[in-house]
Order: structure tokens, then C-alpha cells, then sequence
């Protein structure tokens, strides 16, 4: 497996968990987390903890800054705590996975990872990051479990073009090409485009299929086209100019 | 290291838990409560105002034996007048008898018969010039004894101007007489007279002179004896006693003269005063006896002279005792003056011997004379003249006795009594006598007593107080003797006793009297003396909060002082005793009683001192009751009253601010934590210059943080911490302000500024236990943070005050600071090193450190070092147990540098000749790393496990490469070429069928393992490579989050 280049940004659940904490509060927190401002943000952190010392949010909030910062322990530190309050939060589990293998712990990382996409909703990080392991260890056959079960339930959700429900769905149909279902693979690659339509990723995949099946020409060339319009990638344009020739030498 | 730093955070949690607990300041023992300032009564001293005892009759005591050389009979010219005669109308008559007979002179000069009525108006003249001098000197007399008496400024002088001046004129008419009459036959007479008149004038020469011509011409004279005795007076005006006694000799011997008697009895006298008292009294008794006989004739001298037997007779009483003893003078008195004198006489010898001081002798004629009649007035009398005697003499034992004797034998109840109980007036004199003797005698008793103090003068006042209530029942002297028993008593500490005869005085109910208020007033100071005192009163009431009945003390003390207070209430004292009363019911948590009376002395003596008691009192019921809504509104009441002090307004605005802070205590024992602290809030705003601010504030910090309020908590506990300390509690509740804010920093995710309190709070209480373990979790903050050297700085500091393992173990944490920092690998090594060195129970991270060190010298190219020590981790592991990962990782390290690089290094020679040995030789070498990768393998670590067979399977495809790679010799051709490649492939196949089967195991093992690293992948692409995978597969791209891949996932 070559190197893979993957930008899914972070987007985690905004639920409101305490009925007292002001709404304004989290909004403001919500803005301080773009400015990136350690100040700023533990001042909004501090006004809704100061409330709700456990709160979910606040919590997690300084705990991504922390990682993003750098500040592994601090991060791992605050994660701990929050997990106290809320032990089967898999946003904190996936978020304290990460602490660990940026801490080079990647057993307990894993460990917390499974934690989490046990606890997880369909959606969820977890699911994606503890799939895209797998996948990528070539380990299709365990990728496939929980995939299978989480297919179905973020499917409707592909409509809606989620990220991370995409992502799943090209992993899904990874495994699935991985472990010999070509048949199920086309249609999950197929379902999948249609949230992932600007995924240049998902498309590269897509197209390889259908280039290697040689079923459906005009949809690979969709594909090969749509890529070439979307990407930037030098190396990935090489590749699908590749399968291009490929698909013409089927003709 | 992380499991200890969550162990300290759960023991600072409890801390901290335990600082959320109000400041109860019931347990503040260094600060002054509402309590404090109130509970302590003041005591409240009403003065017991010293009654001085009535002035009591004092006998004087006598000066000891009369003097007798002292005595002097009466004035001579006393005796010319018979007894009763009035001075004033013989002196009328004798003005009239000279106006008549200086007539008469005038109007016969010439007359040759002019001599006889000179003669005779002389004489009128002599004996005006007497009167005069009677008179003149009974005047002198009286006012003599008024300046002695102090009643005249000036001491009187005797003028006789008055009298001289008939003397002088009598002077002119006999000296007339003696020149026109030389012959005359009453020459005699005028020769007498002008001596007289000069001795009066005081021209003595001249008197001496005409006194020696008329005894020379004339001796047989009549005149002759009233010259001698003239002359005697002379001398005995001049206490000249023996020259004086010639002259009355010779009158003496004349029994016939006029002055025979006058001269035996100023020769008594004379006799008297030279000490012949025995031939004196002899002299007496023959004026006594010549005074009886006068009274049987008429004639001339005769009134004189029973006068002067009478007068003889007094005096016998002084001479007698000179004499005679006391036992002899009935017999004496009966043989001399008869029986019907001897009584009389007896009478007046006792109370001459009073008067000399013979006691004996006084108390044995006075029992005598009683014992003649025990039940007249007088002897009841004579009784009380003992008594007084032996009173004014100080001898008490006799004196008791006989006054004793006196009170029972004529006191109430006595036969005495009974016999005279028709004479009223008597009987109450002598109630009133006998009352007045045993008062006077008690209150000297007492007057003793005072004065000296002594335990027996007070019992002996005490008994005699005691017998006067025995026999004195009633009287208006009752009320004093109650009083003053009351006063004893007092003095003596019977303060029961004490009231109780007080209380008698009240009881006689004589409001108009002298001791009645004052009798009142004592008993409430008799029984106040025996209240309890603060510990007894504890002890009585204990705990209770209920109200507790008075003892029976209490109650007759309250009954009293009420009574006191009812007829007295505007007196000096009756705020003090209002109070005292008021005290009680307070102490004995009779509030509804105690309010009223205390709220009344503040309200309408606000500027006593006992209003500030009262105050205190008052406000102090509220806070036992803790009723601090009702002390603050009785504050304000206070407040209203004008005329307070400013310093008790001050302490009332004080305690109304504690009242404030009270309410908001209670407040915060409620379950609303909020309303707690907006109570301590309306308290700080209420009173901003409280001395209680920052204990308000600290309050509502700990209740604002209950109430989930924690950015107000933590505003407030700042404002706390830089509060200026008044107090020793605000010193605390600052120090307590800086631990929670610490807390609160750290609950509210702002951990850096949890850092910098919990290091705040070291720097600046380095003393408290909990200061190190402050220290510790700044350190593993600012570690967290990577604020290294605030971390390191606190890490060093706490190591500085830990002893043992705990103390290396921060050698660990700093290593591992280092150790990330990179930048000083040097720092890094001497912590890991110090840290392995020390004593730890962590041995993993003995083993860690081991393999953190063999990382860094690895990072630092020092090969040999790193796998030096690689090598002491896998000693050190298999000595202590712990980090079998690290001695797996190691070892694989030391296998891949030494085993499989050797391996690999090996090359099979092309020479075949030497082909099979170096075959053989790479196979050594294969099968000694494959047994050092077993030991890898054993340690049963999965990351480990499938890193060694990866290892294993670059190996295995390593050898068959080598050998594949060997080059088919130049002289095979055509099969030779196909039998050679055919030895080859029977050569290598197996070991790339091993490498193909060991990867695979290494894949399978890692995901039974759940092992996805870098050595899975090495795994795959070696598998992809050997078997020429290639196509869609590996192609596909993954999907993730950029977070894990950012995490190298």
C-alpha cells in the first residue's frame, strides 16, 4: 500500500450536554477554537467548567488544542479526566488513541481506539480511524466486521454527503474488494460517489475498480475524467492518466 | 508516574472537598464571634455602702483615785444664808435698807449720832458688796461652765468692780467713824470691818494692819473672831492650810463664838488637805454634832451652823472613805448621823466611791443599800450604777454579769417588775434604761469589732446582738439593732443570717424610718453574696437551652431585689440591681423575663454602664437562639437608643455586622448553596468595611463553588487572596482562598494558572503539609504543558522535601523532560542514570530508563554505548521482571545490528569450489539469528513477536535470494544450465517457501495480535515483493481521519 494522503478535518458533535450552560458560551468557544489562541480558548473552556466542571465539550475542546499544540500529556491529562466523567464518551476514547500513538503507545492507542468504536454511533471517528487501520494493514477481514454493521446504519447519511459516512464507505468497499466481494464493492463504491463526489481520493478507488472489472467503460472514464478535473496531484494525475491508458488498451 | 500523579490529585480532591466546607466559626478558635463578644456577664459590683454605727454613750472611764488634796469645801459666804434663802431678795431689801439709811445720813451730818448710822449703812454696804459678789460669782460660775462646756468663745473674767465699790464706800464711812470716833465702843467693830472691806479690795497690808490693832486694843472683841477667821479665809482662799489652821484654832476654842462651827469645819478641810483626815472627820462630826444641837435653840449662828452640819455631813462622804472601809459605814454612818441618815449616806458614799473609782467598794454598798430593799426604784438603780461602772471600766467579764443581773432581775419578766408594775413611767424608764445600756453596750461591741476585725470581737458582738433580741422585743430602737446585727453579720459572711435580719427591719415596715431603705437595699447585697458564679451557674443550667428554675437562693435574692426595685426605683442602685436580677434570668435561659428588664436599662439609662452589659445581654439571648434575624432587628433597636456611648454603638454595629454574617452562616447550612452565598454576598454589601469581609467573601466563594458557580468563586477567591489581613482569619482564609483557587483553576481547565497557584501556594506557606504535594502537582502541570523549567524548578523542589523512593522517582519525571526536550541528551542521561541509581519500586521504569538511555546514545551515534546499553535492559529486565518490552525491543535492536546484519553481510562465493561452505556458513548464521529470534519471541511481547518474524522472513527471503543471486557458471551451457538452475531452485525454493510462510505468520500474528505497525507493512511488502503481487489492491487508497495521520497511523 503506498502513501496516503488523507485530509478529513475534525468535525465533532456540538450537543449541548448541560441545560444550564448558556448556548453563547459554547458558540464562543466554538469561535476561539479557530483562533487557535491558547488564552482565548481556555477562557471560554474555563466559563463553561466553571459551570459543569465535566463538561463533554469544554473538555474535549482543550484536549484538541492541547494535541494540536503539541502538548501531548496536557492533552492526555485533561482526556483522563473527562473520560471520568464520561467513560463511554468515543470521542474522548479516539481522541485519547491519538494521545497515544502521538506518545508512541500504540498498543494502548489501538486498545482505546476499539474502546471507542465499540461506544460509537455509526458516524463516528472512532469507526473510521479504527477501520482505516485495519484497512490499511490490509486486515480486511476484522475491517469488514464492524463495517458491515456500520454500512447500513450511515448509508441514508451518504446523502447528505458526510464526510466521515464516505470515508467509511470507501473503506467498507475496500475491504470488501480485499476480501473478494467484488459485486457488493461496486455497488458501496457506487453509493459512496454520491456523497464523495468531490473526493478525489474515493474517486481514484472507484476508477481503479471499474478500470480493473472493465464492466462499465463509461463510468470508469466519468470517473477518470472527473478526477483530472478535480485534482491538483501530479502523482495522482500520473496514475489516473495510467488507468486511462489502461482502460483504453480494453477497448 | 501517572499513577502517582492521579493519587495526588484524588488526595488534593479530598483536600479540596474538605475546603468547601464553610468556615464554621463556631471552630475558628482564634476569632471572635458574636458569641465571644456577648456570652461573658459582666460583673456587675453594687457597692454596700458602709453604715456607721450610732454613737453609743460612753462612760468615761475614771481617772483612778479623786484627789483629795483637791477637794474644796463651798465658798465660806454660802453659809451666812440659811438654805433656800433667796440672794436677789435680800438684796432688795438692802438697797432699800441703805436708800433709807444714806437718807438718813444725809440728813443728820452734823448729828453727833451720825456714827451710829454711818456704822450701820456700812454694814448695809459690806453686806450689799456680798450679795453683789454672790451674784457676780454665780454668774461667773455659769459661764465659766459654758466655756468649758464650749458654748462661749471667751473665757469669762470675774469683774467684782460691782461689789468693791460697796466695799469701798463702806471703807470711807468706818474710816470717817474711827476719826470722829476714837472713843466709840463699837471701834471694834469699825476696825473690824476695815480690814474686812480692805482684804476685799484686795489691799491685804492694809486689812492685816486694822485686823492686828483690833486683836491688840481689843481682845476681847467678838470681833477678835471674826478677825481670826477672816484671816483664816485669808489663807485658805490661798490654800496656805496651816497658817490658815492657826487662825481657825483660835476660834475654835472659843465654843460660844459665832464661828465656832464655821472654823471646825474649815478646819476639817485644812486638816483634810495636810493629810490629818482622820482628826478631820473628828472635826466634822463635832459640826454635825453642834449643828443637831442648834436646831434644838434659836440664837444667833444657828442657821449657819446647821447649814454647816448638813454641809459636814456631804463631806463626811469624801473624808470617810479615808478612813474607814466600805464594810464599816453603815455602822459609822448610823452611829454619827443617825439611822434615818445612814441610807442617805450609804447612797452618796457609792456614788463617791463611783466617782473616786473604788469600784469594789461602790458595788458593795450598792448591793447593800439593794439588798434593804430589792424592789424599790432605787434599787434597780443602783444595779445599773454597777453596770455603768464596770462598762465605763472595761472590766466585760464582771460587766456582763451585771448587766445580766441587772436585765434579769428588772427586765420584763422580773419580780422587780412585777412588783412595781403599777408605776408605769418607771417600768418604761427602765425598759427604756435597761434597752439603751444593752444597745450602747452591743453597739460598742460592734464599734469593736469594726474597728479591729477580729473573728472573736465579732462573736462577741454577735452574742450580745443576740441578747437583746432575747429581752428587747419590741421598741423603736428594733429597727436600728436588726440593721446593725444585719451589718455584723454581713461583716462576718453570714450573708443569709444577714439578710434575714435586714429583712426584719423591712418587715417592721417602718418606711419613714432611717434603715428602712437602706435595710433593703443590704439584703439585696447580703444575698447577692451567695449567687453562684459563672461555673456554678454552668454546672446548675449545663447545656439546656430551656429555661432552668432558680435555686431557692436565687429566688429569695430576685424576690428581694424586685422588692428593692419596686419601692426604689429611681435610686443609685437599681440599675445595677435590675441588671444583676436581669443577668440571672439571662444565665439561667429565662429570656421573656431577662428582655424586658435588660431592654428597660438600656432604654432608659442609656449612659449607665450597665446599659452596655444590658446590650451585650440582650443581643446575646438573640445569638444563643440563633436568631440572628431578630439579632439584627434588635441591633437596629439598640442603635435607636439615644444616648449610648459610641463605643457601644460601635460594638452593636459590630455584632449587627456578625448578626449579617450569622444569617448568612445559616443560610449556608441550607441545601441551596447559592442562596448561601448570596447571603455572604448581601452581607459584603451590607458591610463593606466589615471586619469579617474576606471570611464573607471566602464563604461565598466556597458557596458559589457548591452552587456550581465557579468563575464567581473564583473571582471572589481572588479577591480573598490579595485582601489585606486584618485578622489572624483573614490570614487563614486567605491561605484557604489560595488553595481553592489552585483547585478551582485546575476543575475550570485553566492549568496553567492551576500551575502557577499551586506553586503560589508553596512559595508562600513552604510550612504546610500539603505545600510538597502542591509543588508536585505544579511540576506535573507545567510538565504536561511543557513548561519544562517551571516544571523542573518544582519537580526539584518537592524532591528537596521527599525522602526515599518518592524522591527518586522524580529524577524519572525530570529525565523524561529532558529526554523531550532533545536539545540536552547530556541532561537526560544523568537524570536516568541518578533515577537508576536510587531507590525505586517502579521497575519498569528502571527498565525504561535503561532503554530510554540506549535510545539516546543510539540517537547520538554512539553505537557501542546503545548496545551496551540494549544489553543492560535485557540484564536488568530479566533481573527485575518488569518492561519485558523494552528487553524484546532491545534485543531485536541488538539482533538486527549484530545477527541479521551479520547475516546479511554474508555473501555466498561465486567460487564453486567454496560455494557449499559459504552456503553452509550463511546457514550458521541464518539459524543463529533464528535462535536469537526465538529469544526475541519468548518474551512474549506481540509488537515484538511479529517485528522477529518479519525478521525472520527478510532472513529467510535474504537467503534465498543469496543464493538465487549466485551466478550460473560460464562453462554451463544448455541443460547444465537447467540442471544448475534446477540445484539452485531445490536450494533457495525452501528457504523463499520459509520467508513466504514466516511473513505470512508474522501478518497472521499481528492481526491475532491486533499488531498494526510498521514491521506489519515490512511484512506485507516483503510478502507483495517475493510473490509479485502487484494490481488494484495495492492501489487503494484508505480513507482516515488527518488526526491519525498525523499520529503515524
Amino acid at each position: 500500500m503506498k502513501g496516503l494522503l488523507i485530509v478529513l478535518s475534525l468535525s465533532l458533535s456540538l450537543q449541548v450536554q448541560a441545560a444550564t450552560i448558556e448556548p453563547e458560551l459554547y458558540e464562543s468557544l466554538k469561535k476561539t477554537q479557530k483562533t487557535k489562541s491558547e488564552k482565548d480558548i481556555v477562557t471560554a473552556a474555563s466559563k463553561i467548567l466553571a459551570i459543569d466542571e465535566n463538561d463533554f465539550l469544554a473538555l474535549n475542546t482543550l484536549a484538541i488544542f492541547y494535541y494540536e499544540a503539541k502538548k501531548y500529556n496536557m492533552a492526555k491529562l485533561i482526556l483522563e479526566r473527562a473520560l471520568k466523567a464520561h467513560p463511554n464518551r468515543a470521542e474522548l476514547k479516539n481522541n485519547l488513541a491519538l494521545v497515544h500513538f502521538q506518545l508512541d503507545n500504540k498498543k494502548l492507542g489501538l486498545q482505546n481506539l476499539k474502546e471507542a468504536a465499540q461506544n460509537s454511533d455509526s458516524e463516528g471517528e472512532a469507526n473510521l480511524n479504527l477501520s482505516s487501520i485495519y484497512v490499511e494493514h490490509r486486515d480486511y477481514q476484522k475491517a469488514l466486521g464492524p463495517l458491515s454493521n456500520i454500512y447500513p446504519k450511515i448509508r441514508s447519511k451518504l446523502a447528505t454527503k458526510s464526510r466521515a459516512a464516505t470515508a467509511l464507505a470507501n473503506n467498507y468497499a475496500v475491504a470488501l474488494l480485499g476480501t473478494g466481494d467484488k459485486d457488493k464493492a461496486e455497488k458501496v463504491f457506487k453509493e459512496a460517489t454520491v456523497a464523495g463526489i468531490r473526493d478525489t481520493n474515493l474517486l481514484f478507488n472507484y476508477a481503479t475498480f471499474l478500470v480493473e472489472q472493465g464492466k462499465d467503460k463509461e463510468e470508469a472514464y466519468k470517473m477518470i475524467s472527473r478526477l483530472k478535473f478535480l485534482s491538483d496531484d501530479r502523482n495522482l494525475l500520473r496514475k489516473v492518466d495510467k488507468l486511462e491508458k489502461t482502460l483504453d488498451n480494453k477497448k | 508516574m501517572e499513577g502517582k500523579f492521579n493519587m495526588k490529585i484524588s488526595l488534593l480532591i479530598i483536600a479540596a472537598l474538605f475546603l468547601t466546607m464553610n468556615v464554621d466559626a463556631r471552630k475558628r478558635s482564634k476569632t471572635r464571634t458574636v458569641g465571644d463578644i456577648l456570652k461573658k456577664i459582666e460583673a456587675t459590683k453594687i457597692k454596700k455602702k458602709k453604715n456607721l454605727l450610732p454613737e453609743s454613750k460612753k462612760y468615761k472611764k475614771p481617772k483612778g483615785k479623786v484627789n483629795l488634796r483637791r477637794v474644796k469645801p463651798p465658798a465660806s459666804n454660802r453659809f451666812y444664808y440659811s438654805e433656800g434663802t433667796s440672794e436677789r431678795e435680800l438684796e432688795k431689801i438692802t438697797d432699800k435698807q441703805i436708800d433709807h439709811l444714806y437718807g438718813m445720813t444725809q440728813k443728820f451730818g452734823k448729828s453727833s449720832r451720825r456714827g451710829e448710822l454711818w456704822i450701820r449703812l456700812a454694814e448695809l454696804y459690806v453686806d450689799k458688796a456680798k450679795l453683789i459678789e454672790l451674784r457676780l460669782q454665780d454668774d461667773y460660775d455659769k459661764k465659766l461652765k459654758l466655756y468649758s462646756e464650749k458654748k462661749l468663745k471667751r473665757r469669762p473674767k470675774l469683774n467684782l468692780k460691782e461689789a468693791t465699790r460697796y466695799n469701798k464706800k463702806s471703807i470711807q464711812l468706818y474710816e470717817w467713824f474711827v476719826r470722829d470716833f476714837p472713843k466709840d465702843p463699837k471701834l471694834d467693830q469699825a476696825l473690824f470691818f476695815l480690814g474686812y472691806n480692805y482684804f476685799e479690795l484686795g489691799k491685804t497690808q492694809s486689812g492685816k494692819k486694822k485686823y492686828t490693832e483690833l486683836v491688840k486694843r481689843f481682845p476681847r472683841s467678838p470681833y477678835v473672831d471674826e478677825s481670826n477667821f477672816a484671816l483664816g479665809e485669808y489663807y485658805f482662799e490661798r490654800e496656805k492650810w496651816k497658817d490658815a489652821r492657826v487662825h481657825y484654832n483660835k476660834i475654835s476654842k472659843n465654843k460660844r463664838s459665832r464661828l465656832y462651827s464655821f472654823s471646825l469645819y474649815k478646819r476639817a478641810w485644812c486638816k483634810y488637805k495636810t493629810g490629818e483626815v482622820k482628826s478631820g472627820l473628828r472635826d466634822l462630826e463635832k459640826v454635825i454634832y453642834e449643828g443637831r444641837k442648834a436646831k434644838g435653840r434659836s440664837g444667833d449662828g444657828k442657821v449657819s451652823r446647821i447649814r454647816l452640819a448638813s454641809e459636814a455631813a456631804k463631806d463626811i462622804v469624801v473624808f470617810f472613805p479615808e478612813v474607814y472601809k466600805a464594810k464599816n459605814a453603815r455602822g459609822y454612818f448610823n452611829k454619827v448621823l443617825g439611822e434615818n441618815s445612814t441610807k442617805k449616806m450609804l447612797d452618796k458614799l457609792a456614788f463617791f466611791y463611783v466617782e473616786k473609782g473604788d469600784r469594789s467598794s461602790a458595788k458593795y454598798i450598792f448591793k447593800n443599800l439593794i439588798k434593804d430593799d430589792p424592789f424599790s426604784v432605787r434599787a434597780y438603780e443602783y444595779q445599773h450604777e454597777i453596770v455603768k461602772m464596770y462598762q465605763a471600766a472595761g472590766n466585760q467579764k464582771i460587766f456582763k454579769k451585771e448587766l445580766f443581773e441587772w436585765i434579769e432581775n428588772y427586765g420584763a419578766g422580773s419580780l422587780w417588775r412585777r412588783e412595781n408594775k403599777s408605776k408605769t413611767k418607771l417600768i418604761a424608764d427602765s425598759d427604756t434604761l435597761i434597752e439603751s445600756t444593752l444597745r450602747n453596750y452591743i453597739l460598742q461591741l460592734h464599734q469593736t469589732a469594726q474597728n479591729s476585725r477580729a473573728k472573736f470581737s465579732q462573736q462577741q458582738a454577735q452574742d450580745g446582738y443576740k441578747m437583746y433580741f432575747r429581752y428587747i422585743k419590741d421598741g423603736k430602737n428594733l429597727d436600728q439593732m436588726n440593721f446593725f446585727n444585719g451589718e455584723l453579720l454581713y461583716d462576718m459572711q453570714d450573708y443569709v443570717g444577714a439578710a434575714k435580719s435586714y429583712n426584719r427591719v423591712v418587715a417592721n415596715g417602718n418606711k419613714s424610718g432611717k434603715y428602712y431603705k437602706q435595710a433593703i437595699l443590704n439584703s439585696v447585697l447580703a444575698l447577692e453574696k451567695k449567687l453562684p458564679n459563672v461555673k456554678e451557674i454552668k454546672a446548675l443550667v449545663g447545656d439546656s437551652k430551656e429555661p432552668v428554675e432558680f435555686p431557692q437562693n436565687l429566688k429569695s435574692f430576685t424576690s428581694s431585689a424586685n422588692r428593692y426595685l419596686k419601692e426604689f426605683p429611681k435610686e443609685e442602685n437599681s440599675v445595677a440591681i435590675k441588671y444583676r436580677v436581669s443577668s440571672l434570668h439571662y444565665s439561667f435561659n429565662q429570656h421573656d423575663k431577662a428582655l424586658p428588664q435588660l431592654m428597660d436599662i438600656v432604654n432608659n439609662h442609656p449612659k449607665d454602664k450597665h446599659a452596655e452589659y444590658s446590650a451585650n445581654l440582650v443581643l446575646d439571648i438573640y445569638n444563643q437562639k440563633k436568631d440572628y434575624a431578630g439579632l439584627a432587628k434588635v441591633s437596629d433597636k439598640l442603635l435607636a437608643v439615644s444616648g449610648l456611648s459610641s463605643t457601644v454603638r460601635k460594638k452593636i454595629r459590630g455584632v449587627k455586622g456578625q448578626a449579617g454574617f450569622k444569617l448568612a452562616e445559616q443560610a449556608a447550612t441550607g441545601k441551596d448553596p447559592l442562596k448561601a452565598a448570596n447571603s455572604f454576598m448581601d452581607f459584603i454589601k451590607k458591610n463593606p468595611k466589615s471586619d469579617l469581609l474576606a471570611v464573607s467573601k471566602f464563604n461565598a466563594a466556597v458557596n458559589f463553588k457548591k452552587a456550581g458557580r465557579m468563575s464567581d468563586a473564583i473571582k471572589l477567591y481572588s479577591e480573598v487572596m490579595n485582601f489585606p489581613a486584618k485578622t489572624a482569619k483573614d490570614k487563614e482564609v486567605k491561605k484557604q482562598a489560595r488553595r481553592s483557587l489552585a483547585f478551582l483553576y485546575e476543575q475550570t481547565g485553566q492549568y496553567a494558572n492551576a500551575a502557577g497557584a499551586f506553586e503560589g501556594f508553596a512559595k508562600k506557606y513552604p510550612k504546610d503539609q500539603d505545600s510538597k504535594n502542591y509543588r508536585y502537582n505544579a511540576a506535573v502541570i507545567y510538565d504536561a504543558l511543557d513548561f519544562y523549567t517551571s516544571s523542573i524548578r518544582n519537580y526539584e523542589l518537592f524532591q528537596k522535601k521527599s525522602r526515599g523512593s518518592e524522591r527518586n522517582d522524580v529524577n524519572y519525571a525530570i529525565a523524561n523532560i529532558w529526554d523531550r526536550r532533545k536539545r540536552f541528551p547530556s541532561k537526560a542521561l544523568v537524570y536516568y542514570d541518578r533515577f537508576m541509581k536510587g531507590p525505586s519500586t517502579n521497575n519498569a521504569a528502571k527498565i525504561k530508563s535503561a532503554y530510554r538511555v540506549a535510545k539516546i546514545h543510539e540517537s547520538l551515534k554512539r553505537r557501542s554505548r546503545s548496545e551496551e546499553w540494549y544489553k543492560k535492559v535485557i540484564y536488568r529486565q530479566r533481573k527485575l521482571g518488569a518492561g519485558a518490552s523494552y528487553a524484546a525491543e532491545s534485543m531485536i535492536k541488538l539482533v538486527e545490528r549484530n545477527e541479521f546484519k551479520n547475516f546479511k553481510k554474508y555473501r555466498i562465493s561465486t567460487n564453486p569450489a567454496k560455494m557449499a561452505g559459504s552456503v553452509k556458513t550463511k546457514l550458521a548464521l541464518l539459524n543463529k539469528l533464528k535462535e536469537k529470534l526465538k529469544k526475541v519471541v519468548a518474551y512474549d511481547d506481540a509488537y515484538q513477536i511479529v517485528a522477529a518474524l518479519t525478521l525472520q522472513g527478510e532472513a529467510l527471503d535474504s537467503m534465498a535470494k543469496s543464493i538465487y543471486a549466485v551466478p550460473i557458471p560460464k562453462q554451463l551451457k544448455g541443460d547444465q544450465i537447467k540442471q544448475y538452475k534446477a540445484g539452485i531452485e531445490n536450494i533457495a525454493g525452501p528457504y523463499k517457501k520459509e520467508a513466504i510462510e514466516t511473513l505470512q505468520a508474522a501478518v497472521n500474528k499481528a492481526y491475532e495480535l491486533q499488531v498494526y505497525d510498521e514491521n506489519v507493512k515490512r511484512a506485507l511488502t516483503s510478502l507483495d515483493k517475493i510473490q509479485g503481487n502487484s494490481g488494484m489492491m495495492n492501489e487503494m487508497r484508505v480513507l482516515k481521519s488527518l488526526w491519525l495521520s498525523k499520529a503515524g497511523m
